[in-house]
């Protein structure tokens, strides 16, 4: 179900990062432990997403090591939360008037 | 996988410490997941190019914006403190006081409305096929913005010993301190200009602009009869309105045909 998710990659990468700082694979790992496996989206996908979150100020990111590996973890910035919240009350809005539409 | 990405990421204008930094991520993905299904790099490194420009040509059209005005009044001040306008024929040459005024008068206007109209597509950029267009637009509105502060200190250097010293020294001044902004812009245009954009569809008309207003005669009308209005009270005289505005309306109608599609102007 990963092509309905167009428009909301976004918002569900904010969600993933509103717990905890998480790299690139932890948040593709957990986007699918918390669909339970529905979101199966190809994994490079998520990296342009995180970086444009970056740009606009919603992520905020740093180095790590890893087993001498450079590991770059995503943290959620104040203005994330935000929009975050926004596009949350978004979602509930209109899924909302579709459950009210639909038999 | 990596090498493929480095490769498609070169080809799209992604180089230096950005290109590092992804192939870093994608070393470290696939050290965790050696079997992980990344995608196309292709389409991949297409995506961090159309996000990384529409992003920047937004960032470059506002930096321009705030450049012109810069512009604006650096050109601005000197003429208001003009203490009195001096005799077009008693600077050095009427040649130099020709074309700094043409200068002054069309490259004020064309920056004025390339850079408006760069801002408003920047503010709703659809996606990557508004980013050459937004592009084009910064150009323009920077050259005309460079020919108006080139302008202005032209026409000081033809009065210089006419006008008050202090007068030249502060119009010159005024526009070498607009170089700088400008300057900055079109480095930055130029740095955005490296990244190519791919999958892109003509751009939206002046209309995704300007809604209902995109109208260009009604704009053209409305500018000329402004200029009809503001000279006619400011030199009470309405035939010397009168032949401003239709200067105004000949240079508007002479942008428009030479600008009409590098600005996308019609609807």
């Amino acid at each position: 179900m990963s092509g309905g998710l167009k428009g909301y990659l976004d918002p569900v990468i904010l969600a993933v990062l509103s717990g905890r700082p998480l790299h690139g694979y932890a948040v593709i790992e957990e986007l699918k432990r918390r669909s339970g496996g529905e979101l199966d989206l190809p994994e490079g996908t998520v990296y342009p997403a995180l970086h444009r979150l970056e740009r606009r100020g919603q992520l905020r990111s740093t180095w790590t090591t890893v087993e001498g590996r450079r590991r770059r973890t995503y943290r959620l910035t104040a203005s994330g939360r935000r929009e975050l919240e926004a596009r949350t009350r978004e979602w509930r809005t209109f899924a909302r008037v579709v459950d009210g539409v639909l038999p | 996988v990596i090498d493929e990405l480095e490769r498609e990421l070169a080809s799209v204008g992604i180089r230096g410490r950005r290109r590092e930094r992804i192939l870093a991520e994608f070393a470290d993905h696939l050290a965790c997941d050696p079997g992980a299904q990344l995608g196309d790099p292709r389409e991949l490194a297409a995506e961090f190019a159309n996000d990384l420009a529409g992003d920047s040509a937004r960032q470059t059209a506002f930096a321009a914006f705030v450049s012109l005005a810069a512009v604006a009044f650096a050109v601005g001040v000197p003429q208001l403190t003009l203490p009195t306008v001096p005799d077009i024929a008693g600077g050095r040459s009427l040649w130099l006081v020709g074309l700094a005024t043409l200068a002054m008068v069309i490259g004020a206007q064309v920056a004025f409305a390339a850079g408006c109209l760069a801002a408003l597509r920047a503010a709703r950029l659809a996606g990557p096929q508004d980013v050459p267009l937004v592009r084009r637009r910064i150009a323009v509105a920077l050259a005309a913005g460079a020919a108006t502060a080139a302008g202005s200190a032209l026409y000081a250097v033809n009065f210089w010993g006419v006008v008050p010293d202090w007068w030249a020294v502060l119009a010159v001044a005024a526009a070498a301190a607009a170089a700088v902004p400008l300057a900055a812009s079109a480095i930055a245009q130029a740095r955005a200009g490296g990244i190519v954009v791919s999958g892109t569809t003509p751009p939206r008309g002046l209309d995704a602009d300007l809604g209902p207003l995109a109208r260009p005669w009604l704009i053209g009308t409305a500018a000329a009869l402004a200029m009809l209005v503001a000279t006619s009270v400011l030199e009470s005289s309405v035939l010397a309105g009168a032949i401003r505005a239709a200067f105004e309306a000949a240079l508007f109608a002479v942008c428009f045909v030479a600008f009409r599609r590098r600005l996308a102007l019609t609807a």
